[in-house]
């Protein structure tokens, strides 16, 4: 039984295995009312497998998945009240888009009137007002997307189940969606579980954010908590960039431990911590490339700068620290003060604010 | 043609490519098989067409003393042997396009939405028909339902028969059935596995069931497929001459078998042309009017949208 008064679906153990492979593995779960919730993972992680388990079209091969406390093995999917939006849309091509996202309605038996009025609202949230009559067809791949939302929300689902919404976009509808999507979530305030493999859209969406790798749990946590703090080094490389970093602990006082970095020679890093750690254990260490700053003082790593690329706000190093590559973001205001040019080749000092270093998994 | 965005400036193309852009490139693409139809169908027609007004054909004495006349069309709007004949093949035709539709749907929806291993191989023996002669097929037919046939050796065994089962119309219907398969195979089992299956999930995550699931999703989808499918046995079992030729025999000819005997037989070539071009012109119309109401775009792979 889930744990908290607040939890919608609840994922018990949950394995699932085609043939010989194992898609998800012993994953368990709770994920409350009203959230905006992410299923983030590579392709294969399971993320997809997971959210079909939940709308009703896998079925788990062992463990439980529950929504609302009611074990749903043996529910069809036409018995939950989840509404889902698929990769490629799966828009109905011989229906006009007044009929797709009526759709549901009809099928729950609803009398025309109603339905069309319910159409025309839905149509008016997803900001396609008056199209009803159109054929999808003809409609761009950002409107087919969002006809494909107002069909799934039409129906006033109790769960919302994106798969890759917006994977078929280009990069900037992509973003401009991202923030409708959102917006509409918030509005509607539906339960909403989203599979991405795009960290990025699932950090500026999500409440919180499940991490599957292998069908396995990486991470759950908000968005804040895994970026800052992530568990593994899986997760710290997986969202967002990372410099990472191994080594062992020398030495643990004052909130600060001194790692020796296996890299290197003999060289340590502060890094600041709250829990105690014993010397010599084995720990990695990540700074972020945005975090990493050139200076012309003395660094904490020095190393000669083997590529360059200029990304407008900031320019990306790449610097090679006795055989390590260490990548660097150096903004473009950063990059005027300082006195020599950066060019390929050169010899550059790196440097981070204390609080840049994370270790890896925290130190429970 | 529009010249596309992507081509580079106009000097730097290629002759080639300026070649086979041009007009006249085109022209000689198509004009082979323009050349071959018009001289070896609509020639032909033309002369069928001619003969029908005549009163006597082939015009061995040249236009000049011959007749124009109506008579060779009265003569089949008032002899209701035609238009008996011409109903009974409508019939046969008709029995036959139904029974493959039922035969061949369910299959077809089989292999276009089972993971069968073997899919490739049944979608083969459903066509393999195709590349057998049919003058062979429909004469193994006849060891079947012959006198000393197959049925007739079975009944044998519960001490019935010998029942007289060639030359009979259901005989005839199971010949143009297994000869004409394919054709409805085919057409049916492409406009279904077109319709991705996410659709059938997304109507599923609706609220459908199953039935309703198919009833609006799959089967409006189809349409086009059986649409095409239906067209093509229907209009090549209404003009079956093999089939009937052989297993139907003189009391269970169709319209075709009519029309050449009158070629060949009765040496009636006027009367006979007339027939063919009545059958001609009732096929057209049945296409056009079919193609009013459904659509012949699933006959050439038209997409499902």
């Amino acid at each position: 039984m889930s744990d908290t008064a607040n939890t919608i679906v609840n994922l018990e153990n949950v394995g699932k295995k085609f043939g010989n492979v194992t898609a998800v593995n012993d994953l368990s779960v709770d994920i409350r009312e009203g959230e905006f919730f992410s299923l983030l993972g590579p392709s294969g992680c399971g993320k997809t497998t997971t959210l079909r388990m939940i709308a009703g079209f896998e079925t788990a091969t062992s463990g439980a998945v529950r929504i609302r406390d009611r074990e749903m093995s043996g529910v069809p999917p036409y018995d939950r009240n989840t509404g889902m939006v698929f990769q490629g849309y799966a828009l109905f091509p011989h229906k006009t888009v007044g009929e797709n996202v009526g759709f549901g309605l009809k099928m729950d038996g609803v009398p025309k009137d109603e339905r069309e009025e319910k159409v025309k609202e839905t149509l008016e949230l997803v900001d396609l007002p008056g199209l009803e009559d159109r054929s999808p067809t003809q409609l761009s791949g950002g409107q087919q997307q969002r006809v494909a939302l107002a069909r799934a929300l039409a129906i006033e689902p109790s769960l919302l189940l994106l798969d890759e919404p917006l994977s078929n976009l280009d990069y900037k509808l992509r973003r401009e969606l991202r923030f409708q999507l959102k917006r509409i979530q918030e509005e509607v305030g539906v339960t909403t579980i989203y599979v991405t493999h795009n960290q990025k859209e699932a950090m500026a969406m999500s409440d919180r954010i499940l991490i599957l790798n292998d069908g396995q749990r990486e991470q759950l946590g908000t968005p804040k908590e895994i970026y800052n703090k992530p568990k593994s080094r899986f997760v710290a490389d997986f969202i967002g960039e990372a410099n990472l970093f191994d080594g062992t602990v020398t030495k643990c006082q004052n909130g600060t431990a001194e790692v020796e970095l296996d890299m290197g020679t003999g060289r340590s890093l502060s890094v600041p911590t709250t829990d105690a750690v014993e010397e010599g254990r084995q720990v990695t260490i990540n700074v972020r490339p945005e975090r990493v700053t050139a200076t012309d003082l003395e660094g904490i790593l020095t190393g000669e700068i083997v590529s360059r690329t200029y990304l407008g706000k900031s320019t990306r190093l790449l610097v090679d620290v006795n055989g390590t590559e260490i990548e660097a973001d150096i903004s473009s205001d950063q990059i005027v003060g300082l006195s020599q040019d950066l060019s390929i080749g050169t010899t550059v000092d790196l440097t981070w604010k204390p609080d840049a270093c994370v270790i890896v998994g925290g130190l429970d | 043609m529009g010249e596309r965005t992507t081509d580079p400036p106009g000097e730097t193309r290629s002759i080639i490519r300026r070649l086979s852009d041009s007009d006249w490139f085109r022209f000689i693409q198509i004009a082979p098989a323009v050349f071959w139809i018009g001289l070896f169908l609509v020639l032909p027609f033309l002369i069928i067409i001619s003969y029908s007004f005549f009163e006597s054909a082939p015009l061995i004495d040249g236009f000049g003393g011959a007749q124009l006349t109506l008579d060779n069309y009265v003569e089949f709007f008032t002899r209701s042997i035609y238009l008996s004949i011409l109903w009974d093949s409508f019939v046969i035709a008709v029995v036959t396009t139904v029974i493959t539709l039922l035969l061949v749907y369910p299959a077809a929806y089989y292999l276009a939405f089972s993971d069968v291993k073997y899919k490739n191989l049944f979608l083969l023996l459903f066509i393999l028909p195709f590349w057998m002669n049919i003058v062979i097929r429909t004469y193994a037919w006849r060891q079947v339902f012959g006198d000393g046939g197959l049925v007739n050796y079975l009944l044998g065994f519960v001490g019935a028969g010998p029942v007289e089962v060639l030359f009979t119309r259901p005989v005839v219907i199971i010949g143009l059935v297994h000869v004409f398969l394919p054709f409805m195979l085919l057409p049916v089992y492409s406009s279904l596995s077109n319709i991705d299956r996410s659709q059938i999930e997304s109507a599923k995550n609706l609220g459908a069931n199953r039935v309703e699931a198919f009833m609006e999703i799959t089967l409006p989808q189809s349409v086009p497929g059986v649409g095409a499918g239906v067209m093509l046995v229907f209009v090549l079992s209404f003009g079956a001459f093999v089939v009937p030729e052989l297993l139907g025999g003189a009391q269970n000819s169709m319209i075709a078998n009519r029309i050449a005997s009158m070629f060949l037989e009765l040496q009636s070539w006027e009367v006979g042309s007339a027939v063919a071009v009545i059958f001609t012109a009732l096929v057209l119309a049945l296409l056009y009017a079919f193609n009013r109401v459904i659509g012949l775009e699933g006959m050439y792979g038209g997409d499902n949208a």
